[in-house]
């Protein structure tokens, strides 16, 4: 292997892999971008659906709360899935349907911008998502208690569901704080670079 | 309704391109499954980007622009995938001596892909697109990197891949 027109030929010359005809490609790729609106279609849904699932479920606890605290709370719950719902559209959008038509450069710019975007996201969950619920289930318990006579005994099912509510918002930040950020910085940091 | 002038655009656009993208498809894909896949995710941005195109810049690095941002993204979706980095195979490492011609050439191939996969994705993206016949100012134009820092990036990637083959 001496010069560059070597390395072209030895390049050119690979086995050829199997090509479609260009009509079983048209109809393999309008299969694909049919499937791909489906499936944003589909995320997109789905996330609608949970914010709603999570807020009707707690809006019926504040409804057939028996204690005024403990509406309030089970209502900020119902009010933070809306809430959340709300932030993850606004501001969750990855970097999903970049123009593929610019620079490579400009391409991979706006791919680690999106990483960015989605890893402030992820190390302020703390904030947006899990403390407006975590401060419902808190108002909703301390309202039970209230309700069931504010004495220790009465408080041991509502600090049991305070823990466990407690312990399951510190593994979802535990998991988009460590787990989540690392994974979007070292994506972030395969991007290629022309520099 | 499919456009008739859209879809003539990708026909002849297949039929231009289709091998190039697979011998691309090759230099970022170690598996024939996620080659054939790559190759079809890029029809699909092909199609998608036509209705867009206005003439701007060449048919060619349109169409390899096009290739390379879904190459990026599909590379790092299969890294994601298996977290493990392409094993450049010992057997590629000497081609034995001794052996008829034909066989010698398939080992250099073989190990030039294989040197390829290995190279830093801007190295890759860089050297596949000279092989494929593209002005520096055409990778430029793909890139968006000057022609004298693709020139000098070309020439250090040359001689290392020269050298391995040697």
């Amino acid at each position: 292997m001496n010069s560059n027109d070597e390395l072209r030929d030895l390049w050119q010359q690979q086995p050829a892999a199997p090509v479609r005809k260009g009509e079983d490609m048209l109809t393999l790729v309008i299969e694909r971008t049919r499937k791909l609106d489906r499936q944003i279609a589909g995320r997109n849904t789905r996330e609608v659906c949970g914010a709603l699932f999570v807020a009707i479920v707690f809006a019926v606890m504040a409804w057939n709360a028996q204690g005024e605290i403990e509406r309030l709370g089970w209502a900020i719950t119902a009010a933070s899935g809306i809430w959340i719902a709300y932030y993850i559209l606004r501001f969750g959008a990855g970097p999903g349907r970049v123009d593929r038509e610019a620079s490579v450069a400009s391409y991979t710019a706006v791919l680690a911008e999106g990483y960015e975007r989605q890893i402030r996201l992820l190390k302020t969950v703390k904030y947006w998502y899990i403390l407006p619920q975590w401060i419902g289930v808190t108002v909703a318990m301390l309202g039970s208690w209230v309700r069931l006579g504010g004495s220790a005994m009465a408080a041991i099912g509502p600090a049991l569901g305070w823990a466990f509510a407690s312990a399951v918002c510190v593994a979802v930040w535990m998991l988009n704080e460590r787990y989540g950020v690392r994974c979007l910085v070292r994506l972030k940091a395969e991007l290629p670079r022309n520099d | 309704m499919i456009e008739a002038a859209t879809r003539e655009m990708f026909l002849r656009l297949m039929d231009e391109y289709q091998g190039a993208m697979a011998r691309l498809a090759g230099a970022y894909m170690n598996d024939p499954a996620d080659r054939d896949d790559l190759v079809q995710e890029i029809a699909t941005a092909i199609w998608q980007a036509i209705p867009r195109f206005r003439g701007d810049s060449s048919e060619r690095t349109w169409v390899y622009r096009i290739a390379h941002n879904t190459a990026i993204t599909a590379s790092g979706r299969v890294r994601r995938r298996f977290r493990t980095e392409a094993v450049l195979d010992e057997e590629f490492s000497s081609p034995a001596a001794n052996v008829d011609e034909r066989l010698v050439q398939e080992q250099q191939r073989a190990l030039l892909l294989a040197r390829i996969r290995a190279l830093p994705e801007a190295d890759r993206e860089v050297i596949v697109m000279h092989l494929e016949g593209l002005s520096h100012g055409e990778i430029g134009e793909v890139t968006g990197a000057t022609v004298g820092a693709i020139a000098t990036r070309l020439s250090r990637i040359r001689e290392r891949l020269i050298h391995e083959l040697k």
